[in-house]
């Protein structure tokens, strides 16, 4: 309430004397942002929001040791920070592993700062022909609880005393250095 | 990006190394016995995304310099206290973090004063002789807000 009333006065005045140099002035009263490169890579829904992390290495030791490391990190108008992952590949689309990784960066910017993260990211990809065209997809974060299971599983599979499941898609055993050794049904 | 483990963070697994899991279990499993191992094409497409993602990173820490020095130019706090006063720090807390509970009263108002604040520093650039009341006002409210603030925080 105090805070509400601090926040009015100081717009009163604030508006008074915008008003009062708005009509004397003659700086434009609205500057529009700079184009950028970044600006032109955002999604639509994140014009608006305020890019606050780039690059940010997040570290928490509770409930599990995780370490992430944030592309870029963007508050949005109602306070929550919006997380996206940039990707260079050939093929146009969000994967599994992206929405896995997003979404421990999520668990840990949560753990170590205690900010409300969207439960939903962006996976930036670009291809890298000379065009070299960049696509913001969309992508719904796992829940809390399931990436906690995720690591307990990759915990359990490291220890052995898991039996790891062979990759969905044949064309990551395709392209998988350990082809020799592995018996994945995708494998001729 | 890749987001490797670190020296000195007991048993911490990186977000990259989670992601894997989402690609094939077998491969976290080899890996952990083998060690990593790459085929040449994905050796090479790495290289190509290390660079891309360089690129990526110069960008965004661009932009965010960028929008700093914009934000300088149009803080009022910042003009009459400077960037590293207290007061710049607590009014900016208030207006960046605390929009939250205001409700949509209080975040048009604050929608409000950010679209007039560049205005207000053109004039108290114009005339330097209103900074003074200016700076005593925001000083009496950041004054306040600190209060509210360590108040909220330590009932939390």
């Amino acid at each position: 309430m105090i805070a509400l009333a601090l926040t009015l006065g100081v717009v009163a005045v604030a508006a008074l004397v915008a008003l009062m140099i708005a009509l004397r002035s003659r700086e434009p009263m609205f500057e529009d942002r700079p184009a950028s490169a970044e600006r032109d890579s955002r999604p639509e829904a994140l014009l608006d929001a305020e890019l606050i992390y780039v690059e940010k290495v997040l570290r928490v030791s509770r409930p599990v040791g995780l370490i992430a490391r944030i592309d870029r990190g963007y508050r949005m108008r109602s306070g929550v920070i919006v997380l996206t992952e940039f990707k260079s590949r050939w093929i146009n689309r969000p994967f599994l592993a992206d929405v896995v990784q997003l979404s421990a960066q999520k668990l840990a910017l949560e753990g170590q700062l205690r900010q409300r993260v969207a439960q939903y990211g962006y996976v930036v990809v670009k291809t890298p022909s000379k065009a070299g065209h960049q696509t913001a997809h969309r992508v719904e974060l796992m829940p809390r609880a399931d990436m906690l299971a995720l690591i307990k599983r990759r915990e359990d599979i490291l220890a052995g005393r898991v039996v790891p499941h062979y990759a969905e898609s044949p064309a990551i055993c395709r392209t998988c250095a350990f082809r020799a050794e592995c018996d994945s049904p995708h494998l001729p | 990006m890749n987001n490797s483990s670190e020296p000195g963070v007991e048993r911490a697994v990186s977000a990259s190394e989670i992601a894997q899991m989402g690609r094939c279990e077998r491969l976290v499993a080899f890996e952990h016995l083998h060690g990593k191992r790459r085929t040449k094409g994905r050796q090479h497409g790495l290289q190509r995304g290390l660079l891309a993602h360089e690129q990526f990173e110069r960008e965004g820490l661009e932009a965010r310099a960028a929008d700093a020095e914009r934000q300088a130019r149009h803080s009022v706090a910042t003009l009459v206290f400077g960037e590293a006063s207290w007061q710049t720090r607590v009014l900016h807390q208030f207006r960046q973090g605390e929009t939250i509970g205001l409700g949509l009263w209080g975040l048009g108002l604050i929608r409000l004063y950010s679209h007039a604040a560049p205005a207000i520093c053109a004039g108290l650039r114009r005339w330097p002789v209103l900074q003074k009341p200016v700076r005593s006002a925001l000083g009496a409210i950041a004054i306040g807000l600190r209060w509210w603030m360590g108040r909220r925080d330590g009932n939390r």
